[in-house]
């Protein structure tokens, strides 16, 4: 009970955080020059000046700044996003469609950069200064200077092109209709190589922030009381640092979902995946704002979803958080 | 240059530097190599390294020179991520130490717009730039910088959080420094260093940030980058894939190189094995026997570097990896503990020989339950089966020392209990397998004294009932009287005296001599202040109440005092008596609900902050911890001249008065130009009050001067503040919370209790006559009088 009155009480802050966020992107975009209606007129090849008052005019964007603002808050109570001049659908429905791919490869992502980030990190810790430290800490530092986007291109040249072992693109193979388990383990093929591309970075971070974390909390005191106990090494990890090493891990997972949201914008571009960051770039490139806006609107409320999550998960790690409140 | 020497003893450090050098000379060379424009038709189109000399590195699907897009593509890159880090680290650093500073609505405000920003992802947002603003150059890095601040922000508020209220930082607001000068003059160079080392962390971002947009061919379409060669490349990758592998390998090689950079930098910052206190000499401890017999408590007695927790630690081979054992034997039970195998040892550990620690707070894991962490030592050594079960030993174990409700007690998590409590848990859990030998490491070093006296009993009956050895780590004498059955005294790592606790009474090596010398003994030593000397301060009715997360806690409640010109009042007071809230009121760094306090006739509370500057040097205060309250950035002469500066003294008159103070503090006054860092503890403190006195004050607020030192330093300094108190007529307000030291250098006594003043009087009537009950318990726990010891 105490955790969801923290949780509602985290919730609740959130929504003047989200207010901000769409108030200062919505007048950001009124500075763009040219509006959906321009976009549209292109896009039919040209018109003439009364087609676009007209449409203006019925997409309400005769009114003033703030009229329209007014108007987008309105909407977005009602969860109405808009409509999507481009792809002519409610924005709703075109994100909707959008969505799945891309929570999919931000799932996959984090949990092969959480596990593997949490096993690298405490085998460097355990053995400090010695070359199993040296190979992992040298090998966290290039995952971290690789560009995502060109490790996924090399990636498609040895894996796809030279060895032919797994797919370059798509989210599933379009040439054949599967069902059941036989269109899972396809999807999981083609997630993959994306998974690895967008995760890298992350399981660098996550790899370095365990070892940290590792080497802090066995400096601790409460460590050599447990060594004073009679504990060997394992139990003392096992049974008293590692979930006192996981706290920062927990954190940094909040405040790197947005990051990560951000990252799958290239990485679908380079895979081709039908996901919201690829979305993003053609609705930049086509100059469709009023689906840019509802990606952002989603994308914030993506990230306050992972916090959420992240504060319950750190109060159920950490019995401080509860009478702290 | 300390500093370049230490950042090239790293290798990576080196490497990390070298590279980016080298980057840097082909951004600078570029136009040399390559005079022609890099995007312009070189050749051939799809020309493979090596091929051609005329293309080294072949040329793209446009026949353009890679090799002089390589070389303009390190321009871009060091050009956007230079400008965008310095742009994001200019807005984080103010924004940050805006925010950390000045708390309250200002901190709540920015932290929701830095929120934001971090709610955004941050790619998206650049996007959303790059839609409205175009894709040019300016544009690019602007938008980066703005997506980048809110991390380098957060770093500088939290440095700023932990500085502000760091004693350095109060000191210079006593001295009436304006808030700019305590951001920029104070604050900031001590927050700076983690800031600068985070900038390569933005730096690489920034150079992956612009190459992933130019990737997407969202950057400048007229500029020859990495990213967009990548992008050019990727549209031949099947055939062609060397076209995107060199620019993604300088990439990758200059984040790196930064990386290593950033990470050399924090190395010689914060050098990871800094030496232990005291480990200027090459032995911890040298040539040191010693026996510990059942059914007594031997306590092993040394100042800070002594060596005696390095001792109490060898005997459970619980050192840390940096210290070893040259030599020597650690018999236990015939066999050598620094002998046997690692299994034998644990097998020991807990069981035979159990340790208790210091600091009941750290020591207890924070993320399990109390009972739990007992019950993991019944199950590590086992509990023959059929016995008593595990649960029902934890709760007689918790009962055994005492605790109140050992249910629920076994239930809770180490922060839900008083200091008291887990150390009282934490012997328990020492008890579990009823050892031999229990080690206590200054197990009462952290506690209250009424606490300390309860677990000095405590320890005493249950090494009667159970006839174990005990070995009591402690600095402090007054406990060994009241515990030891034999006694050892140490320094620097040598034993020089030992016998049983009549050394106490006559002590043989002049260094116990002087030890149990420097004690301050409870007999009131300063005259009291006539009675009609004029009053220096007086409080009135003065109330605080501390509000944080919905909980209030009365720190003061209506107290009223006063105090006489020449007089010497003492604070005496435990742990949240609100005795250092009542001195942090009487030189304003904290605001009083309610109530009045007049230096002579001036009411200072209702001053307005510009009038307070004026009359601050009036009152002056000295810090407990002389390691903080000294800003390390700055040379100690600059720290004793800056407040007589500040009112208006020429640099040659405030340098005159600072030699002149050394002097008088009794230190060198060619010591001005070192830093703190150079000094001792004593002497820091005594740079502390040369510091508080240079202003003039007619009244000095010490809070808990010298409970950060020796016992033998602490003597000095008192000696030193009494000598100050006669030659310069101060009136002095003493906290303290060690009523030995009270009665040493104040004429009057004030006790308090839980914010509030339990009774006030003059020295010799409260200490020898106490009217009210916890006054008499605080007298009654103080170490050492229960024995009648007059040391």
């Amino acid at each position: 009970m105490h955790i969801l009155r923290l949780a509602g009480r985290r919730l609740a802050a959130s929504i003047p955080t989200l207010i901000l966020i769409l108030v200062g992107v919505f007048l950001l975009l009124q500075l763009a020059p040219g509006d959906t209606v321009d976009a549209m007129m292109a896009q039919m090849g040209g018109g003439d000046a009364r087609t676009a008052e007209d449409l203006r005019r019925f997409y309400g964007l005769d009114l003033s700044v703030t009229a329209q603002l007014g108007n987008y808050l309105w909407r977005l109570i009602r969860f109405d996003l808009g409509f999507s001049a481009i792809y002519g659908k409610p924005v709703a429905q075109v994100i909707a469609e959008r969505l799945p791919a891309t929570i999919l490869l931000m799932t996959a992502s984090l949990s092969f950069a959480f596990f593997f980030g949490i096993v690298f990190g405490v085998i460097a810790a355990r053995g400090v200064n010695r070359w199993p430290d040296t190979l992992i800490s040298t090998l966290g530092l290039i995952f971290y200077a690789t560009p995502s986007f060109w490790f996924g291109l090399m990636a498609i040249v040895v894996f796809s092109i030279y060895l032919q072992w797994l797919p370059a693109g798509g989210l599933s193979d379009i040439t054949q209709v599967k069902e059941g388990i036989w269109l899972v383990l396809d999807t999981a093929r083609h997630l993959v190589l994306p998974t690895l591309t967008l995760g890298l970075i992350f399981l660098a971070i996550y790899l370095r922030i365990m070892r940290a974390s590792m080497l802090e909390v066995l400096t601790l005191d409460f460590v050599r009381t447990a060594r004073a106990k009679g504990l060997d090494e394992t139990r003392v990890v096992v049974r008293h640092v590692l979930r006192n090493a996981l706290l920062p891990m927990v954190t940094l997972i909040g405040l790197q979902a947005g990051t990560m949201l951000g990252g799958s914008v290239v990485v679908e571009s380079v895979f081709s995946l039908p996901g919201l960051g690829r979305l993003a770039y053609e609705s930049v490139v086509q100059r469709d704002l009023n689906t840019l806006l509802g990606i952002i609107f989603v994308s914030a409320l993506l990230v306050i979803a992972v916090n959420f999550v992240v504060d319950l998960v750190y109060a159920r790690l950490d019995p401080r958080i509860k009478t702290e409140g | 240059m300390a500093f370049v020497r230490a950042y090239f003893r790293s290798p990576p450090a080196v490497i990390g530097l070298f590279l980016l050098l080298c980057v840097i000379a082909m951004a600078v060379s570029a136009g040399w190599f390559f005079p022609r424009d890099p995007l312009a038709l070189a050749g051939r189109p799809l020309v493979w390294p090596f091929a051609n000399p005329r293309f080294p590195l072949g040329t793209d699907n446009s026949g353009r020179d890679i090799a002089a897009q390589i070389f303009y593509g390190a321009r871009i890159s060091l050009l956007i991520g230079g400008v965008a880090t310095v742009i994001a680290v200019i807005i984080g650093i103010v924004i940050g130490a805006v925010s950390g500073y000045y708390g309250g609505w200002v901190d709540n405000v920015l932290m929701r717009i830095t929120e934001a920003f971090q709610t955004l992802p941050n790619f998206l947002l650049l996007l959303v730039l790059v839609a409205v603003f175009g894709s040019n150059i300016t544009t690019v890095i602007i938008a980066i910088g703005i997506v980048s601040w809110p991390a380098p922000a957060r770093l500088t508020r939290a440095e700023f959080l932990s500085l502000r209220n760091r004693e350095f930082v109060q000191a210079g607001r006593t001295l009436g420094l304006k808030d700019m000068k305590l951001i920029f003059g104070e604050i900031l160079p001590n927050a700076l260093p983690p800031v600068i080392v985070y900038a390569s962390v933005v730096m690489a971002v920034s150079i992956l940030l612009e190459s992933a947009l130019a990737f997407l061919g969202l950057s400048d379409p007229d500029i020859a980058s990495w990213g967009k060669l990548i992008s050019d490349g990727r549209k031949v990758l099947r055939t062609d894939w060397y076209v995107a592998l060199l620019p993604g390998i300088m990439i990758l090689v200059t984040v790196l190189s930064v990386s290593l950079l950033g990470q050399g930098i924090n190395d010689t910052l914060n050098p990871r094995l800094a030496r232990p206190a005291g480990a200027d000499r090459n032995f911890a401890v040298r040539d040191l026997s010693l026996d510990l017999q059942r059914d007594e408590i031997l306590c092993v007695v040394g100042e800070s570097g002594s060596g005696k927790s390095v001792t109490a630690s060898t005997i459970l081979r619980l050192l840390p990896p940096q210290l070893t054992v040259t030599n020597g034997e650690i018999l236990y039970d015939d066999r050598d503990l620094l002998k046997i195998s690692a299994a034998s040892m644990r097998a020991i550990r807990g069981a035979r020989i159990a340790m208790i620690f210091q600091d009941p707070a750290s020591a207890l894991n924070p993320l399990q339950r109390i009972g739990a962490q007992i019950a993991e030592t019944f199950r590590v050594h086992g509990v023959p089966s059929g016995t008593t079960p595990v649960a029902r030993r934890v709760i007689d174990l918790l009962e055994q020392v005492q605790l109140p409700r050992p249910q629920e007690i076994a239930q809770a998590y180490p922060h839900e209990l008083s200091g008291g409590q887990r150390q009282r848990a934490m012997i328990a859990m020492a008890l579990a397998m009823e050892p031999d030998v229990l080690i206590a490491d200054e197990p009462t070093t952290a506690l209250d004294v009424t606490t300390q006296a309860q677990i000095l009993s405590l320890i005493r009956d249950l090494q009667k009932r159970t006839r174990m050895a005990v070995m009591f780590i402690t600095h402090d004498l007054g406990v060994v009287a009241d515990i030891a059955s034999r006694i050892v005294v140490m320094r620097h790592g040598s034993i020089v005296e030992r016998g049983g606790p009549e050394i106490l009474d006559r002590p043989q090596h002049p260094y116990t001599r002087n030890l149990v010398a420097a004690v301050p003994s409870m007999t009131p030593a300063a005259a009291p202040v006539p009675a009609d000397a004029p009053v220096a301060v007086s409080i009135e009715g003065l109330s605080k109440t501390y509000r944080r997360r919905g909980r209030r806690t009365a720190a003061l409640q209506d107290v009223s005092l006063s105090v006489r010109r020449g007089s010497t009042l003492g604070i005496v007071g435990e742990s949240g008596s609100g005795k250092s809230t009542l001195a942090r009121c009487l030189v304003r760094l904290l605001a009083p609900d309610s109530g009045a306090i007049r230096l002579g006739d001036l009411e200072i509370l209702g001053l307005s902050r510009r009038h307070w500057r004026r009359e601050v040097a009036r009152i002056q205060m000295v810090f407990q911890d002389p390691f903080t309250s000294l800003n390390p950035r700055r040379r100690v002469g600059d720290l004793v001249t800056q407040g007589p500066i500040l009112r208006g003294l020429s640099r040659a008159e405030a340098d005159a008065r600072a030699r002149s103070l050394f002097d008088l503090v009794g230190l060198d006054p060619s010591a001005a130009d070192r830093f703190p860092h150079e000094f001792s503890g004593g002497q820091r403190q005594r740079i502390a009050l040369a510091r508080a006195l240079a202003l003039e004050p007619e009244v000095l607020v010490a809070d808990e001067p010298v409970s950060a030192l020796d016992v033998s330093v602490q003597a000095q300094v008192l000696k030193l503040l009494a000598d100050l108190k006669q030659r310069l007529g101060l009136t002095i307000v003493f906290i303290t919370h060690d009523l030995r030291v009270a009665a040493q250098i104040c004429d009057r006594v004030a006790i308090m209790q839980g914010g509030r003043l339990v009774e006030e009087g003059p020295t010799a009537d409260v200490l020898f006559a106490p009217r009210q009950a916890y006054s008499k318990a605080l007298l009654a726990a103080v170490p050492g009088r229960a024995t009648g010891n007059s040391a």
